[in-house]
């Protein structure tokens, strides 16, 4: 009885939100307008809308050319969801272009490069097994520079978990590249190394020979999940106004005189704005993807628990601030509040390229 | 006959404030029961504790013999409330603020789009059904605000000053609603403090002050109690035409407020300098 109830007012107050125009611009409309506006500001809007890119992409610039570098780019390619692909280097002595590929930020297209410097092989044959295969991170201080290589990020990925992605599978990679040196010095890595699989040649992959990879559009990947999760919580408002317009107009105390629950009358007024907030990140979604070249990732249905939680959050938050505000505004500078701690919990003032290194 | 409403010793404090003092009452099944008082003087309390809206401190009140619980909606059910208040969403037609508020009290299929064209055609809104409740006059929502309260055959019907803010034709409509309503059956209770209104609609009423009933009666023995003379007087009086009706109510009722007191009892001509004094 309570859910029929419940529902009865659910669809009441679903009716009321499709009428008002001022919500559904709020938190449609505008994201999708400060999405476009700030991606304009990036220069990325329309770039290679069509096409959504999945993985990393990571450029390899091999001034080594021995043995050990081509097994580290081999199983760097091995990794799904990687794409390597191989920068030109007319000479391996070329200093000028290790020193530029090493200053500049990559491509648009390209995540992260990984500049694998001449005397890199010799160096870990330099090294002790110790020091190479010691857990203890303080032996390692130096990371990659002291094994001659470089990792430099693109200036305007900004996102901080690829970074730390890539130099994992970095690090991964390096430890099974590496194998057969360290058998040479410890005969106990002998049966490790015997069964490491060895990738055939990346330079032979199709990743490595084809152009520029699919890119997406990059930027979007951080700014309209960002911007969503902004925008959602700007239900805290709406849900406000709804609850005090319900108690303004004497409507409330029409429910309340009804032979119906309170629980129902409570989860009646709250459902309505649960289903708005998930319709909302839903549209958000789906037109990042159409509109912006936006990824959903390798495993798209990992979306779906996430945009539950996030409107679970939003729709709790805006009842709290509903049942505790007793004006209008009250509910707006609550809300408000909100929405700037929320805007800082995403990180949505820092858009701006090159602000996070 | 038994009681259809059964209001027994109910108490509400507010602080030191005391809203309603050891107040009972009965309504008969189909009476009309008035409930008159000046503002402050508990009505919309009492008829808050009969709604369920507010708990009473103390006694209790039973609606067909069963008593009315806060913590049990269902008890409502069979009871309907025209708040003070306009209680209805701008943003949906008349048509669907019934539907709304009927489905709630479990109306459905075609016995609720029936009953919708039915109350609609009754309280005069047929002709703007699907017009935004948001469009309307005061004296439309008026009557949408009583029809939403009849929609599901309540065998007693609370009014709480419904014809607060109303143009005289409304108030008219409203009034012949109420009593056409009455006439099929419903039990009312009927909150104003407009006497003639009471008058015109109810067969008995209660006079409350300060929380504490002050006389129970049918309205002929109720209005025994007014010297008709003051009223004749002061409409030979200087008064504007447009003023001599609400005038004669304020009248009317302060008189009839202090001949139910016997502590203030004095004779009518004593009467008439107080009330001329405090009117003017």
């Amino acid at each position: 009885m309570i859910s029929t109830d419940a529902f009865k007012i659910t669809l009441k107050d679903l009716r009321l939100l499709s009428r008002d125009r001022r919500a559904l611009v709020i938190l449609v409309a505008m994201p999708m307008v400060i999405i476009a506006i700030v991606g304009s500001s990036t220069g990325r809007l329309r770039a290679n809308r069509g096409q959504s890119r999945q993985g990393l992409t990571i450029e390899v610039a091999d001034f080594d050319q021995s043995e050990t570098a081509r097994r580290l780019a081999g199983f760097l390619a091995s990794y799904d969801s990687v794409k390597v692909r191989r920068a030109v280097i007319s000479n391996r002595s070329d200093a000028t272009t290790l020193e530029r590929l090493q200053a500049e930020y990559p491509a648009d297209e390209i995540d992260m490069r990984l500049v694998i410097r001449p005397g890199f092989e010799s160096r870990i044959r330099e090294l002790s097994t110790t020091l190479l295969t010691s857990p203890d991170e303080s032996s390692r201080k130096e990371g990659l520079a002291n094994v001659n290589l470089a990792l430099i990020s693109n200036e305007t990925a900004a996102d901080p978990m690829m970074e730390g992605l890539a130099k994992s599978l970095v690090k991964l990679s390096l430890q099974n590249a590496i194998l057969p040196i360290l058998a040479e010095k410890v005969p106990s890595f002998r049966g490790a190394a015997r069964d490491s699989v060895i990738p055939a040649a990346w330079e032979q992959t199709a990743a490595a020979r084809s152009g520029p990879t699919d890119t997406g559009n990059r930027v979007y990947q951080f700014f309209i999940p960002s911007y969503t999760v902004l925008f959602v919580f700007f239900l805290v408002n709406i849900m406000g106004r709804s609850f005090l317009g319900e108690r303004d107009m004497g409507t409330l105390r029409r429910l309340r005189i009804a032979p119906i629950s309170p629980v129902a009358i409570l989860i009646g007024k709250t459902l309505p704005f649960f289903i708005l907030s998930l319709v909302q990140t839903i549209i958000l979604m789906i037109s990042g993807r159409l509109l912006f070249g936006m990824s959903w990732g390798p495993q798209p249905w990992l979306l779906i628990p996430i945009m539950l939680c996030t409107s679970a959050a939003a729709t709790a938050l805006g009842l709290m601030f509903s049942t505790l505000a007793k004006t209008e505004s009250q509910v707006s500078s609550s809300g408000n509040l909100i929405l700037l701690s929320s805007a800082g919990i995403m990180d949505v003032w820092c858009l701006a390229p090159g602000c996070r290194h | 006959m038994a009681s259809l409403l059964a209001v027994d010793n109910l108490v509400k404090k507010y602080g030191d404030l005391t809203a309603v003092d050891l107040l009972s009452f009965d309504v008969e099944p189909g009476e009309a029961f008035g409930l008159l008082g000046p503002n402050g003087a508990g009505k919309s309390t009492t008829m808050m504790i009969i709604c369920g809206l507010l708990a009473p401190d103390y006694g209790e009140v039973r609606l067909e013999g069963r008593r009315l619980d806060r913590t049990r909606p269902e008890s409502r059910q069979r009871m309907g409330v025209v708040p003070q208040d306009l209680a209805l969403y701008p943003d949906l037609t008349a048509r669907e603020n019934l539907m709304f508020f009927a489905s709630l009290y479990h109306l459905s299929g075609s016995k609720l789009q029936r009953k919708v064209d039915e109350v609609l055609e009754q309280v005069g809104l047929t002709g703007r059904a699907d017009d935004f409740t948001e469009t309307f006059s005061g004296g439309m929502k008026r009557r949408l605000n009583f029809a939403a309260a009849v929609m599901h055959d309540p065998v007693l019907l609370i009014l709480d000053e419904p014809t607060v803010g109303v143009d005289p034709q409304s108030r008219a409509h409203l009034i012949e609603c109420i009593r056409t309503l009455q006439q099929s059956g419903t039990a009312i209770i009927y909150a104003s403090h407009y006497m003639e209104e009471v008058q015109v609609v109810c067969t008995r009423a209660a006079i409350i002050d300060h929380g504490k009933l002050l006389a129970c009666d049918s309205i002929p023995q109720l209005l025994k109690q007014i010297p008709f003379e003051v009223e004749l007087r002061l409409g030979q009086s200087r008064v504007p035409e447009g003023c001599r009706w609400e005038l004669r109510l304020v009248l009317r009722w302060t008189v009839m407020k202090r001949s139910c007191d016997s502590a203030h009892r004095t004779n009518p001509a004593n009467w008439h300098s107080t009330v001329m004094s405090q009117i003017f």
